[in-house]
C-alpha cells in the first residue's frame, strides 16, 4: 500500500468530520474547505508521521485548529470572514430557543479564535480539559479559563439586553 | 450546565449540519491534488505553491517506487491481462456516472452504510464464457464491480447467451454470475434481442443490483445468485446513497421512449414511488441519468436524424436523490434560430459538478464542445474547446475539469473543456466511459468494425493520464 492510497482514503473517510470542525471554528464554508485543504496539503509531504499517530483523526484534526488559531493571528487574518454578519444581536427579536441558538452562532464570531477553538473542542468535540489543552498546546488549567471567558462573554451580552434572565444560569 | 453553555452545546450540534459535504469536497480536493491545480476554492495562491510543488513530489516518488518494487518482486498479470490495474482504496459513496440508452456507463457505487466491496454472504462465482464481448459496466467501488454482455454460451452449442461477470479486485480478473433466467442481451443487433431483453446492470452493492430494458426488470438481493422478475421496465437506472432511481415510459404513441415518468425506491425495495415530471416534454429519443453526491440529473434527447431544429432538450434536476425535480430546459446553448445544438450526453463527476457534451447538429458549425455547471445547474461554463472530428456521442467527466469526450477517439481535457487532447495510448473510440472517483474510471472499447470478438474494457487509475486494458478470452 503506498502513501498515495492512503492518504487518499484519510481524505475520503474523514474530510466530512474535518470540514465540521474547521466550519465551526471558522463560520463559513469556503473558509472552512480552504483551512482543511490547506493543513492536508501541508501533511502530505510527512504523511508517514500523521500515520504513526495513535489517532491520524486526532492528529489532523490538531493541525487544523492550530492553523486556525495561528491564521488569526496574523495581522492580514484579524478580519473574521463569516457567512453571517457579527453584529450585536437586536435581542427584541430573541423569542425562542431556536433564535437564540442562532444569536449563539454569531456571537460565537465575534470571540477571539482560541476560545472559539476551546468551545468547539469541549462543547462539540466533547474533549476534555486535558485532551482540549494538548489541541491548544497549553496547560488544562487555561483551557477552563479560556471557556470561562467565553462563556462570560456571551454572558456579557445578555446583561445588555433587555431580555432579562435570557442568558442567566440555571444553576 | 448553565443556560448558555447549553445553548452553546446546541448551537455547535445544529450549526455543524451546515459543514460543507465531506464526500464531495473530498473528491474534488483530491481530484485537484492529482492535476497539480490548487483546489477551486482557494483564494490563495501563494501559501499554496511551495507546499503543492512538495506534496506532488513526494507523490510521484511513491508511486514511481511501487511500480518499481512491483515489477522487481516478479508480479505477473493474471491471464488476458497486459497490464493490471492497481487495486484502488474504498471510497465514500460518490460517482460520476455517465449515461444513454445507446452507451452505458458506470453506476453509483454504493450505499453510505457500505461503501467498500465487504459483503455479508458468500456470492456466486462461476467460469467466464468465451468470446465475451462487454456491454454494459457498473463499479459499487474501485474494486468491485460487474459487467453485462454476451459469450459463448457454456453448453457448448456455439450459440451466444447473456452473461455477467464479477470483479472483486479492480477489473484484475472476473468470474461469471447468473444471469436472470430466460433473459437475453443484444449482441451485434440490439433489435434482435428478444424478450425479456435486458440491456443495463446496475448494483447498489455487492448483493443487490439491477437489470433491466426498456420492456424488462430484473432485481437480485444476493450478488445476483437468484434474481425475481418485477412488472414494467426501465430505460435508465441509477442507485445511490440508498436510493434507486429509474426512468419508464408507456412505450408506445411515438417513436418513444413515450411518456417518460421517474420513480424511487428504497434500494431493495419493490415499493416504487412515481414521481411527477415539471413542466417541458414528456417523450424522448434519449434518456440520460446520472447521479453524484445527492444530486441527480435526468437529459431526454430528441430526434437528431429528422433535423427539426425544434426538437430540443430537456433537463431536469434534483438535489435530494430524486424526491423532487426542477425543469432546466434545453442545456446546451442554441446560437441562432434555425440552428440547434444538441445535448448528447452528461456526466455527474464525484465533485458533484454536471458536464454535458454539446454537439451543433448542422454542418459547417464548430464541432461538439462541453458545458459544466458547479452551482448545481443554476449556471454553466463553456468549454472553449472544439472536437471537429467526427461527432461527439459521449461525455466523461472525473471531475470538473479533467473531462473526456468520445468522438472518433477519446479526447481528454484537465482544464474544463477550454482544450482537448486525444488519448493515444489509450481505447480510442469508445461506447462506455464512466468513473468511480476523481483519479478512477472506466471506458468499453468500441469494438473495430466488423470485428465480432472480445470487448476490451480499459482502466484508469489516474484520472485518464494512463490507461490500462483488460481484453477477455
Amino acid at each position: 500500500m503506498d502513501g498515495g492510497e492512503d492518504f487518499a482514503r484519510f481524505v475520503r473517510t474523514h474530510m466530512g468530520a474535518l470540514l465540521k470542525t474547521a466550519y465551526l471554528l471558522t463560520g463559513n464554508r469556503d473558509t472552512a474547505e480552504e483551512l482543511v485543504q490547506d493543513t492536508l496539503v501541508r501533511l502530505l509531504p510527512k504523511w508517514q508521521r500523521v500515520e504513526q499517530a495513535e489517532v491520524p483523526l486526532a492528529y489532523v484534526r490538531r493541525c487544523v485548529v492550530n492553523r486556525f488559531i495561528n491564521d488569526r493571528r496574523r495581522p492580514a487574518s484579524r478580519e473574521l470572514v463569516t457567512d453571517l454578519l457579527p453584529e450585536t444581536p437586536d435581542r427584541h427579536d430573541i423569542a425562542s430557543e431556536v433564535s437564540d441558538r442562532d444569536l449563539v452562532w454569531r456571537l460565537l464570531a465575534s470571540l477571539p479564535a482560541r476560545q472559539r477553538a476551546a468551545l468547539v473542542l469541549r462543547f462539540f468535540q466533547d474533549l476534555s480539559d486535558e485532551e482540549s489543552a494538548e489541541y491548544l498546546q497549553c496547560r488544562p488549567g487555561t483551557v477552563r479559563s479560556l471557556v470561562s471567558r467565553a462563556l462570560s462573554t456571551l454572558r456579557g451580552w445578555s446583561a445588555e439586553s433587555d431580555s432579562p434572565g435570557f442568558f442567566e444560569s440555571t444553576g | 450546565m448553565d443556560e448558555i453553555e447549553r445553548l452553546v452545546r446546541a448551537s455547535l450540534a445544529e450549526h455543524a449540519a451546515e459543514a460543507p459535504p465531506g464526500d464531495v469536497a473530498a473528491e474534488r480536493f483530491l481530484a485537484d491534488l492529482s492535476q497539480g491545480h490548487r483546489p477551486a476554492r482557494r483564494p490563495s495562491v501563494r501559501r499554496w505553491l511551495t507546499p503543492l510543488v512538495a506534496a506532488a513530489t513526494v507523490v510521484a516518488l511513491v508511486v514511481a517506487l511501487y511500480l518499481l518494487d512491483w515489477r522487481q518482486n516478479g508480479h505477473t498479470p493474471p491471464a488476458g491481462v497486459t497490464s493490471s490495474p492497481r487495486p484502488s482504496a474504498p471510497t465514500s459513496p460518490t460517482l460520476a456516472p455517465t449515461h444513454s440508452t445507446a452507451a452505458p456507463v458506470t453506476s453509483a457505487p454504493t450505499t453510505p452504510s457500505s461503501g467498500t466491496s465487504t459483503t455479508t454472504t458468500s456470492l456466486p462465482a462461476g467460469p467466464v464464457p468465451a468470446g465475451m464481448r462487454v456491454a454494459d459496466l457498473t463499479f459499487v467501488s474501485p474494486n468491485q464491480g460487474f459487467a453485462l454482455g454476451t459469450g459463448q454460451c457454456l453448453d457448448g452449442s456455439g450459440k451466444r447467451c447473456a452473461a455477467l461477470l464479477r470483479t472483486d479486485n479492480g477489473g484484475q480478473s472476473w468470474v461469471g454470475v447468473p444471469t436472470p433466467v430466460g433473459a437475453n442481451v443484444p449482441d451485434t443487433d440490439p433489435t434482435s434481442c428478444q424478450a425479456p431483453c435486458i440491456e443495463q446492470v446496475r448494483f447498489a452493492d455487492a448483493e443487490i443490483g439491477y437489470a433491466y430494458g426498456p420492456s424488462a426488470f430484473f432485481m437480485t438481493t444476493n450478488g445476483g445468485a437468484t434474481w425475481t422478475a418485477e412488472p414494467g421496465g426501465a430505460d435508465a437506472l441509477e442507485t445511490l446513497n440508498g436510493t434507486v432511481i429509474r426512468i419508464i415510459d408507456s412505450g408506445t404513441g411515438c417513436p418513444g421512449p413515450c411518456n417518460i415518468g421517474i420513480q424511487v425506491a428504497s434500494n431493495g425495495s419493490t415499493s416504487w414511488q412515481s414521481l411527477g415530471l415539471p413542466g417541458g416534454q414528456r417523450n424522448a429519443a434519449s434518456v440520460v441519468l446520472t447521479r453524484a453526491g445527492h444530486g441527480a440529473y435526468l437529459l431526454l434527447g430528441q430526434h437528431t436524424s429528422g433535423g427539426a431544429p425544434n426538437q430540443i432538450s430537456t433537463l431536469y434536476v434534483s438535489a435530494n436523490d430524486g424526491a423532487t425535480w426542477a425543469f432546466r430546459g434545453e442545456p446546451c446553448p442554441q446560437p441562432a434560430a434555425g440552428v440547434e445544438v444538441d445535448s448528447v450526453d452528461a456526466a455527474a463527476a464525484p465533485d458533484g459538478s454536471l458536464t454535458i457534451a454539446c454537439q451543433p447538429r448542422q454542418a459547417g458549425l464548430a464541432g461538439g464542445f462541453t458545458m459544466t455547471s458547479t452551482d448545481g445547474v443554476h449556471s454553466f461554463d463553456t468549454g472553449a474547446g472544439r472536437i471537429t472530428r467526427g461527432p461527439v456521442s459521449l461525455v466523461g467527466a472525473a471531475s470538473s475539469r479533467v473531462l473526456f469526450l468520445v468522438a472518433d477517439t477519446l479526447y481528454r481535457s484537465t482544464d474544463g473543456g477550454a482544450s482537448w487532447t486525444p488519448v493515444r495510448s489509450g481505447p480510442g473510440a469508445a461506447i462506455f466511459i464512466g468513473f468511480e472517483t476523481a483519479t478512477t474510471g472506466r471506458v468499453i472499447a468500441q469494438p473495430a468494425p466488423g470485428h465480432s470478438g472480445s470487448a476490451t474494457v480499459w482502466t484508469t487509475t489516474d484520472a485518464g493520464q494512463t490507461w490500462t486494458p483488460y481484453t477477455f478470452g
